[in-house]
């Protein structure tokens, strides 16, 4: 059997899901990085951006590519107005205790999933492709738009990174996330960092669910698995190091591609729970994390 | 002339009150000390007064403005800047993103930082360098430049020649001096004797929350009783 068409096809694969992936886990250690929030309601953010990608194709008239531009942008900009609604009526009356935000997080998964049960409906819904260009390779036919996904999802985190790294408002947030306390003797409003970030982490969450809606269609329950996934990155990456989750996502979304195509999916899942499960034991802090002094 | 008014301060952590009516006065262009044994709450009143820590009572006034019960990030915005114990550096940024957060407070200019990097011109080779690498003489020169570059009118400094070499703790010293000489209030928590009696003008005795006194530097060179008796030190 000629392996290179096969490892082809599966390193393709697994860049689309670590694409995906990587956005979704970036918005979560994002907030973690900075707010020190589990926020389990994080996969319904997911889930909104694809619901509102949904929206968008049956709204808009004309050749999908239009409904799918505008739902790249409008549906991550309308669950990041969520996300800073939420943060200011829930997570911030409480203080933003520990304890609190995941218990007021699992209200918020619920609330999210059941508006969307009401609004969306329980069926699954498909959203047409921006274009359905084949990429021929000598082996086979590979869907363009997939690799677009991977496109968009680096330029995303890269937009991210040079935020972070080259901004007034990067700088304000690793200020915040280094010593809360300290950044207020410079004038940081940490509440307004706080909504911030926590608008940005959902957005970053609600872009991967638009890129990926045309792939396999938009859900009201689909918010769970993506949730998971992030956890599983985040713990290997290091909790709140972003490198970390970039290096996780690739790792993880390469190993389920590969694992997939040449065994099965289940094994994938059973490797993602080994690896965390090791990490834990051996590196608790993640690849990247730094241990507690 | 620049004129922090504390009246009254009270002050918990939990349900232990640590702060018991503490009233001090600090004009533009003087050194008042504040000194006590540990525990006396010298960390709490600075604390207090930068609103990290809520106060339950009291009043703090600059030139006539009421600032109790503003929010944290408002203090120094007012024009009161500090240099927490332990210096608190962003020690993941680099010196010039450290010093750039100062900036930021109150819009300060980079002729500020200049100004600020002439009092610790070791720092103008490390701008680039992350903060956490410095050395500990260095990491206080960053943040007291740090504060510098708020622009402050009132500068809040705890202990900020702690654990220094000699040459270090002079070149913090001249630092206070010269912003002295500029007009700046200088509120320094200190237990280094001879710094106090270098750079101070007026040394207040915290005693169990409370200032147990007041006295011009004079008074408290002339007599060494008042160091023995409150903060247990001999000249």
């Amino acid at each position: 059997m000629d392996l290179a068409p096969y490892l082809l096809l599966a390193l393709l694969e697994g860049m689309v899901q670590a694409s995906v992936l990587m956005l979704t886990a970036l918005g979560l250690s994002l907030v973690f990085g900075v707010m020190r929030v589990v926020n389990v309601a994080h996969g319904q953010f997911f889930m909104l951006g694809a619901v509102g990608a949904w929206l968008c194709a049956q709204a808009i008239p004309g050749p999908p590519a239009i409904g799918f531009a505008v739902a790249l942008i409008a549906a991550p900009l309308a669950v990041g107005a969520i996300a800073w609604a939420a943060d200011r009526a829930i997570l911030r009356r409480i203080g933003y205790d520990p304890e609190g935000t995941i218990v007021s997080t699992i209200g918020l998964l619920y609330i999210l999933q059941q508006s969307a049960l009401i609004g969306f409906g329980p069926d699954a819904r498909a959203v047409d492709p921006p274009f359905s260009h084949t990429l021929r390779t000598p082996w086979f036919g590979y869907s363009s738009y997939k690799l677009f996904i991977v496109a968009v999802a680096i330029a995303l985190v890269a937009a991210l990174w040079l935020i972070l790294r080259r901004t007034r408002l990067g700088l304000i947030m690793r200020a915040t996330q280094f010593d809360r306390e300290t950044a207020q003797n410079f004038g940081i409003r940490v509440d307004r960092v706080y909504s911030a970030v926590f608008a940005v982490g959902a957005m970053l969450a609600a872009a991967g669910g638009v890129l990926v809606v045309p792939n396999q269609q938009a859900h009201y329950l689909m918010g769970t698995d993506p949730l998971l996934l992030s956890f599983v990155v985040v713990i290997v990456g290091g909790l709140g190091s972003l490198p970390g989750t970039i290096a996780a996502a690739v790792l993880i979304g390469l190993s389920d591609g590969l694992l997939s195509v040449f065994f099965s999916p289940t094994l994938a899942a059973i490797a993602s729970t080994l690896l965390v499960a090791l990490v834990l034991i051996f590196r608790p802090q993640g690849l990247f994390g730094r241990a507690a002094a | 002339m620049t004129r922090m008014q504390v009246e009254g301060l009270e002050a918990r952590y939990g349900r232990a009150q640590v702060l018991h009516g503490v009233s001090l006065s600090l004009r533009g262009g003087e050194v008042l000390c504040l000194m006590g044994r540990n525990g006396a709450g010298k960390t709490t009143t600075l604390r207090s007064v930068m609103g990290t820590l809520r106060p339950t009572g009291g009043r703090i006034t600059l030139d006539g403005r009421d600032l109790t019960g503003l929010p944290a990030a408002e203090i120094p915005r007012a024009g009161i800047a500090h240099v927490p114990q332990g210096r608190r550096l962003f020690s993941d940024l680099t010196v010039r993103e450290n010093l750039a957060l100062g900036l930021m407070t109150r819009g300060a200019d980079t002729a500020v930082q200049e100004a600020a990097l002439d009092l610790f011109p070791v720092l103008r080779d490390r701008l680039s360098q992350r903060a956490g690498t410095l050395s500990g003489g260095e990491q206080s020169m960053l943040a007291m430049a740090r504060a510098i570059c708020v622009g402050p009118r009132v500068l809040l400094l705890d202990e900020p020649t702690e654990g220094l070499m000699p040459s270090a703790v002079a070149t913090v010293r001249a630092a206070i001096a010269r912003l002295r000489a500029d007009g700046v209030a200088v509120l320094l928590v200190e237990q280094r004797v001879e710094a106090v009696l270098e750079v101070g003008d007026r040394v207040a005795f915290m005693e169990h929350g409370r200032i147990r006194a007041d006295h011009p530097i004079a008074e408290v060179r002339a007599d060494p009783g008042l160091l023995k008796r409150y903060v247990g030190l001999s000249v």
